[in-house]
């Protein structure tokens, strides 16, 4: 059972979803491609692994430019997210529609522990902001989410995630 | 595999915990990370600028001999624009001997991360001479200061940021005061990207006042006569000691392409 070519696909996937938006057309605001990568990798090995995938997906947000201070409370945030997705795991294979719930769900949270940190008076968050990259990331989701879930399903039939 | 299975859950937990003392001490100690962030800077500011410029990569490719032509005049109107602005940025510049180095944004600040920051990064950096509280302007106004300095990158702080407090001059009489993003408490809502413009003396803010820029010591980290925006309402007197107003910035930061960094006369670079 060898994993690395498990781990590196993951790596690659959250690499290139921190990077992408740089090629984003500015004015938009930008979809949450990362946690749709946490989001595959949870649903289908549960709660562990789903805390795993988004400390380093969070990690990687918090430090690639311009990051996010302090560090490190981005990988948190999406720690907590991959645990909530990993839970769902058990109803994931009831419904095709599921695991974008589950995702819809999960985005909601981490935006909405932007949007209550800035209401305490910590940074700024503005509520269209956060809604518009909400619908975004959903939309984004119908298309990318299940093809990353295929992907992560064929990772493990080859025994390798 | 009875081992393995119990050794996710406890990796997990480990590497949480790792990482929520990772947060306290970057906010125990901001500074300490400061390596760990350049060096991350150093690997992705080339693929990000790649990515911010993928457009006219492909533009390029995709024109072929047949339609070379075209592209040479697209390229040329391009350049023209960018002259143009360029020029209007330094007609703009009023403000004494300043070199500008016109730099682009290649990334924003993640809308997800939990504290929300307004950072940008730029694909200029220690390698042309930027360094760390430097103005960054763009042809309408103020556009921030630089907090970090990487290899070929440099983030900045946007003016809608809640750390972001500006000393200012409004108004004909040149009033003294202080524009920052989050108002004073009390104070009604204010729109998305609107600051709030507090008044140090007993000058009278009026809607329509220009706001420009106070100036710091050195030219650090703003330098004087900047635009920054307009007074678009006064707040009602509540008796507060300094008159309140919001001020519109005439920077978008959503739609942020070509900027400058400000080198003041004298300075390496």
């Amino acid at each position: 059972m060898n994993r690395v070519p498990g781990l590196a696909a993951r790596a690659l996937l959250l690499v290139s979803a921190v990077l992408l938006p740089s090629a984003w057309p500015p004015g938009l605001p930008p979809a949450d491609l990362v946690l749709l990568v946490v989001a595959a990798a949870a649903l289908l090995h549960g709660p562990s692994t789903g805390v795993l995938v988004g400390l380093a997906a969070g990690w990687l947000v918090d430090l690639v430019p311009p990051g996010a201070e302090p560090l490190g409370a981005t990988a948190l945030s999406y720690a907590a997210a991959g645990a909530l997705l990993g839970l769902a795991r058990r109803w994931a294979a009831a419904s095709p529609l599921l695991p974008w719930v589950a995702t819809a769900v999960a985005s909601a949270a981490v935006l909405g522990v932007r949007g209550v940190v800035a209401a305490a008076g910590v940074g700024r968050a503005a509520p269209g902001e956060l809604l518009r990259t909400w619908v975004l990331t959903m939309l984004v989701a119908v298309v990318v989410l299940p093809v990353l879930i295929e992907v992560e399903r064929r990772l493990t039939a080859r025994r390798w995630a | 595999m009875p081992r393995r299975r119990r050794a996710l859950p406890v990796t997990a937990a480990v590497l949480t915990a790792l990482t929520a003392a990772a947060l306290v001490v970057d906010l125990a100690r901001p500074g300490l990370v400061e390596p760990l962030r350049g060096s991350v800077a150093r690997v992705a500011a080339p693929v990000q600028s790649v990515l911010a410029g993928w457009d006219d990569a492909r533009l390029t490719e995709l024109t072929r001999e047949r339609n070379a032509l075209a592209a040479e005049v697209t390229r040329l109107e391009e350049q023209l624009r960018r002259q143009g602005q360029l020029a209007a940025l330094d007609r703009a510049t009023t403000w004494g001997d300043h070199r500008l180095l016109p730099a682009r944004v290649v990334a924003v600040a993640p809308g997800t991360s939990p504290v929300g920051g307004r950072t940008v990064t730029l694909d200029v950096g220690a390698s042309e001479g930027v360094t760390q509280d430097q103005t960054v302007v763009s042809v309408d106004g103020l556009v921030g200061r630089v907090v970090r300095v990487g290899g070929a990158s440099s983030d900045v702080l946007l003016l809608g940021d809640a750390e972001a407090v500006v000393g200012v001059r409004f108004g004909a009489e040149g009033g003294l005061g202080s524009v920052a993003a989050v108002p004073p408490p009390g104070l009604p809502p204010r729109g998305a990207g609107d600051l709030t413009l507090t008044a140090v003396g007993d000058t009278t803010i009026r809607v329509g006042d220009d706001v420009t820029t106070l100036g710091s010591p050195d030219d650090r980290p703003y330098v004087a006569r900047v635009p920054l925006g307009t007074v678009t309402s006064v707040d009602p007197d509540r008796g507060q000691l300094g008159a309140t107003a919001v001020v519109r910035p005439h920077v978008d930061p959503d739609t942020l392409d070509l900027v400058a960094v400000v080198f003041v006369e004298g300075e390496g670079g």
